[in-house]
């Protein structure tokens, strides 16, 4: 027990009688220093176990928790898409100023989308190495044939990317401006900032 | 240390472990509104086996929100910040970990505005200066100016 008490600090709360020839010769100092750190594991064991307790209690009780062992992998990468259709490019000087008739999607990173943006563009930042939500395809297919109008960023042109994989996964008529939103400001069309995503 | 040297470094700390308190507090904001979002982050380290990704999804925010509490009470300062050592000595392995397989992943540290800013040195960098205030904490604050410190006067002159 003395040497566990001394790797272990938590076991000075253990009461110890060792007797006169194995007396503890710690001086009182160092034993008052022993306990308050033994005191602090084990107010870090309470802390821990109260607070896995709370999140294991939510969980059980809200309607969004999610089973304690996952019963399948998650899906983190996927390999890149194959772009098997490549969907219809669309030069800034044949585009509309009106453009209510599509869905535009912003594919560029969310900070991105938040800085500026197509007005009424919705923002849905393009991973080619994460799957695309299965509700969300859904949302697309649901919108129609020729009504979906993407754009992306210049450099690695994420919005030919997205539209391509769009189109490839059956959703028709789908278009991406070529030149992207740097093609956009380059024409002088309107932009807008903030919004949700 | 004397009382006024231990009040200056206390009050040091007060507002280093009012803000990690802070971080911390809304660090575990969107993991608890979206634990499936945050078992996916912590899936992507690849580094947890697949039976202990949804219960540290489900129980590590509220480890963050309960010592988050802690630190800005000052009840049981040590204590927290010693969890708090010890949470992010275990993100920056996690976020070394990923760097070295150059995994390109988010940190999933934050709201999923984040999700689309890569893990890179900058976030070791910022878990490390959270460390060392955090440590400080642990080392220096006896939690006075707090939970602790009244609840030691109390008992003195009760």
């Amino acid at each position: 027990m003395a040497a566990l008490r001394s790797v272990f600090p938590i076991f000075l709360l253990v009461p110890l009688d060792l007797g006169d020839e194995g007396r503890d010769n710690r001086s009182p100092q160092l034993e008052c220093k022993l306990k308050k750190a033994a005191y602090t594991f084990l107010r870090v064991l309470i802390l821990l176990i109260a607070a896995a307790a709370l999140g294991l209690l939510v969980n059980w009780i809200r309607s969004g928790g999610i089973p304690l062992v996952a019963g399948e992998p998650y899906e983190i990468y996927k390999d890149c898409p194959e772009i098997s259709k490549e969907a219809s490019a669309v030069k800034m000087e044949h585009l509309d100023a009106d453009l209510s008739a599509f869905s535009v999607i912003d594919s560029r990173p969310v900070n991105d989308f938040l800085t500026a943006h197509v007005p009424g563009a919705r923002s849905l930042p393009y991973d080619p190495i994460r799957p695309m939500d299965k509700e969300l395809m859904a949302e697309l297919r649901a919108l129609g044939p020729n009504r979906l109008l993407v754009y992306g960023d210049n450099e690695i042109d994420s919005g030919r990317l997205m539209a391509g994989e769009l189109s490839s996964a059956g959703l028709l008529g789908v278009r991406y401006i070529e030149g992207g939103f740097t093609a956009w400001i380059e024409a002088g069309r309107p932009t807008e900032s903030g919004g949700q995503r | 240390m004397s009382a006024r040297t231990g009040n200056v470094l206390c009050g040091i700390s007060l507002p280093v472990r009012v803000a990690l308190g802070i971080v911390f507090i809304a660090a575990a904001w969107y993991k608890i509104a979206e634990p499936h979002e945050f078992g996916l982050s912590i899936a992507s380290y690849k580094i947890l086996p697949l039976g202990f990704v949804n219960i540290m999804a489900i129980t590590l925010p509220w480890m963050e929100i309960v010592v988050g509490l802690s630190l800005i009470a000052g009840l049981w300062t040590r204590a927290g910040a010693l969890v708090i050592c010890g949470m992010l000595v275990m993100f920056m392995i996690a976020i070394g970990v990923a760097l070295s397989r150059d995994l390109p992943i988010s940190c999933g540290c934050f709201a999923s505005a984040e999700a689309g800013e890569e893990i890179s040195a900058a976030t070791l960098w910022r878990d490390g200066i959270w460390l060392a205030g955090a440590a400080y904490v642990l080392f220096v604050d006896d939690g006075r100016f707090g939970l602790d410190g009244w609840r030691s006067r109390k008992q003195r002159t009760g």
